[in-house]
């Protein structure tokens, strides 16, 4: 779990059903326990998200029944 | 359409190496200027073509050179690891041949390697890798 975007994840989950009623396959942004907007481009919500909160750590996520990973087929990240 | 080629003195050992530089989106950039704070200059970094990277990686460590927040947060599934909680910083890589791609990149340790990322598919669907083996040379386009 991201200690810097804990709020924000728990925010997302929290409000999940709702946001795929509302909005599934957009990218919603989110700060703290509010959830911003939602938006069509992901580099659209993390624009706003600089323009509204400026630097500062803030949630952009795809709103996804279930969550994709991404996949890598090597062991050069080291986790 | 941009275009560059490198040359690797030992591809096959080394892989395909880019030097390019790596910093703060436009969009972060007018949120330092709003906020009065000074740009934070773009850091060198060598990193490595990759299509076995779902997406770009910058090593742990980078995105706080450049005084960035994550915007994002992804889980990560590798040979040894499942669902590995990773976060997600906006960057803007400034490669060879004027090339300039902002992009989302997932932070990750690159341990014991000589590299500070990898570009993948996320970049790669953009362009065209040709990869010239017993030349020792690969280009990118875009």
């Amino acid at each position: 779990m991201s200690e810097m975007l804990r709020q924000e994840l728990a925010t997302y989950y929290g409000e999940k059903d709702r946001l795929l009623g509302e909005a599934s396959g957009k990218w919603v942004l989110i700060h703290g326990t509010d959830v911003i907007s939602v938006f069509a481009d992901e580099s659209d919500a993390i624009s706003e998200g600089y323009r509204q909160l400026g630097n500062t750590p803030f949630l952009v996520k795809q709103v996804l029944a279930v969550d994709m990973p991404e996949r890598y087929v090597s062991n050069i990240v080291a986790i | 359409m941009a275009s560059f080629t490198s040359s690797v003195a030992d591809l096959e050992n080394l892989g395909p190496l880019i030097d390019l530089r790596l910093a703060v989106t436009t969009a972060a950039e007018s949120a330092f200027k709003a906020a009065d704070q000074p740009i934070p200059d773009p850091i060198r970094a060598t990193f490595m073509v990759h299509t076995g990277a779902g997406g770009s990686v910058i090593q742990s460590g980078l995105a706080q050179q450049l005084d960035l927040y994550p915007v994002g947060n992804t889980q990560v599934n590798t040979p040894a690891s499942q669902g590995v909680s990773c976060d997600i910083y906006a960057v803007r890589f400034l490669l060879p041949s004027n090339v300039i791609a902002e992009i989302s990149a997932t932070e990750m340790p690159l341990d014991g390697q000589n590299i500070q990322g990898l570009i993948g598919r996320d970049l790669l669907k953009h362009g065209v890798l040709v990869y010239i083996g017993y030349e020792n040379q690969f280009t990118l386009s875009f």
